[in-house]
């Protein structure tokens, strides 16, 4: 039997064993099981291998003040996150025994390049099975709302993003009035993506009583750290399936996150989703005074039109109306006529018949006395006809009888007879009577 | 001659034509026919000269009128 070894000089072979047979330092794979960073600045780790789950390889590892700093910043910078758990790593280490401690590695480098490569294959491989499911498109369906006056916030309360975002709405040049509701949520970090679920979880189950226009995520801005929880395939899905149309303003600056790629609208910054919004409340006033100006221009041009109509069914009115005065008073200057000539007539019948009676009443005098002239005339001519002196100056003569003319008296022998020439008085007596013609 | 101007024209022309039918009777003397013949004779010129009259009056009154 071998002589016993003491534990110090067994542990002494095995550090001169692994000093003898290992290479200074090797490039390893591993994954980051877990990290803690200790008081005196150093880090602690422990490094894994999974193959479908299942623990294949576990080491202790450090990371050594000096190195840690120096070696976490420029992972940052090339990553945009700080090392932890469950990051793949491409890691310079050299295998270490320390007879009270055992068996680590001491981390002397790590390439971020291997990191940002797994994230984008893992990413990458997130979006594929996206694709697949057809959930990339799910929320662009969605037709953004006009004007979003009712906004559900997913952010952290505290974030500086989140009041930029606030300050944005609510002190908007044009006033609007934009009402928003915060649903808090840890935004960076392994819970992250649960926690922003259960904020999604909570807008869906309002959205019936809040009547919500549209789902905000915002991200504080500051460092470029920790985004992967914005990568996460659960998170992206929930994003994807909710009814409201989802603007995310996470702020990356060098690519696309997952959640940016399911959501409807991508914005760089909270600020830039805010003025988003506003553009909508903006655009939608401008239509509406557009229109409105529209509407003005042609109820003036229907206002001008019915004007003139207007003018035009006076006119013909006015027309109608001068017409029918003129016809009235041409009606009444007919009757006025038809009177005077009336009159006229009637006087001139008048004076017609009042003349013929002036000319028949002359007509009449004239006739009267001329017969009377002719009756005088007559009777003159009877006169002289009949006086005795006519005769007698024309050589007869006349007898009486005791004044008695002769043809009057019974004549008797002896019977003084008296006759007249013109000139003489005769004295006769009666002889012989003898009979004388018949 | 007397009652000559104080007879209406109407009277007058009676008397003239009782005086003709007197000188036809021819039963006066011949004296009382001279006497009447004078008389009607004087009857006619009044009468004629009252129809001038009348006749000139009527001219006067229509040809006043006619002017």
């Amino acid at each position: 039997m071998q002589k016993p070894l003491s534990l110090s000089e067994l542990n002494q072979l095995i550090r001169q064993a692994l000093d003898t047979n290992l290479e200074p330092s090797y490039w390893i794979l591993a994954e980051i099981g877990e990290l803690r960073d200790s008081a005196k600045g150093h880090a602690y780790l422990e490094l894994v291998e999974k193959s479908a789950d299942h623990l294949v390889a576990k080491i202790k590892a450090n990371i050594w003040s000096y190195t840690y700093q120096g070696l976490q910043s420029r992972f940052v910078s090339a990553t945009g996150q700080r090392l932890r758990g469950g990051m793949k790593i491409l890691a310079l280490v050299n295998v270490q025994f320390h007879e009270i401690y055992g068996l680590s590695i001491n981390i002397k480098d790590i390439d971020p390049n291997y990191t940002i490569g797994e994230r984008a294959k893992r990413k990458n491989e997130i979006i594929d099975q996206l694709t697949r499911e057809g959930l990339i498109e799910l929320n662009k369906q969605f037709i953004l709302p006009k004007v979003p006056q009712r906004l559900a916030v997913i952010s952290s309360s505290s974030a500086a993003g989140f009041e930029d975002f606030v300050n944005q709405l609510e002190h908007n040049s044009e006033g609007y009035a934009v009402h928003w509701e915060l649903y808090p949520a840890i935004m960076q970090g392994s819970t992250a993506s649960a926690s922003i679920i259960q904020a999604i979880e909570a807008i869906e189950a309002d959205v019936p009583d809040r009547k919500f226009d549209l789902l905000v995520i915002i991200r504080g801005g500051g460092a470029q750290t920790d985004l992967d929880c914005f990568d996460n395939y659960d998170l992206a899905r929930a994003v994807a399936n909710t009814t409201l149309p989802v603007v995310t303003g996470i702020g990356h600056e060098r690519d696309e996150s997952v959640v940016d790629l399911v959501a409807n609208t991508k914005m760089k910054t909270p600020t830039a989703v805010a003025e988003f919004v506003l553009y909508g409340f903006r655009d939608f006033e401008e239509k509406v005074l557009e229109n409105l100006i529209r509407i003005e221009r042609s109820i003036g041009r229907i206002l001008q039109m019915e004007n003139r109509k207007i003018r035009d069914k006076e006119l013909i009115l006015q027309n109608l109306f001068l017409a029918k005065t003129r016809t009235a008073r041409d009606k009444l200057d007919g009757k006025k006529q038809g009177i005077l000539s009336l009159a006229q007539n009637a006087l001139k019948i008048h004076r017609f018949s009042l003349e013929d009676m002036e000319k028949s009443l002359q007509r009449n005098a004239k006739t009267r006395i001329t017969q009377e002239v002719a009756r005088l005339d007559s009777l003159e001519k009877d006169v002289n006809r009949l006086d005795p002196l006519v005769f007698l100056s024309k050589g007869y003569t006349r007898t009486e009888v005791n004044g008695i003319p002769m043809q009057q008296a019974a004549i008797g022998k002896g019977d003084e007879l008296t006759t007249f020439s013109l000139t003489k008085k005769i004295k006769s007596n009666v002889t012989v009577i003898e009979k004388y013609g018949q | 001659m007397d009652n000559s101007t104080t007879l209406t024209y109407d009277k007058a022309l009676q008397r003239i034509e009782e005086i003709v039918s007197l000188l036809e009777e021819d039963t006066k003397s011949i004296d009382e026919l001279a006497k009447l013949v004078k008389e009607a004779s004087g009857l006619i010129k009044d009468c004629k000269l009252k129809l001038r009259t009348t006749e000139e009056d009527i001219h006067k009154a229509f040809g006043e009128d006619q002017q």
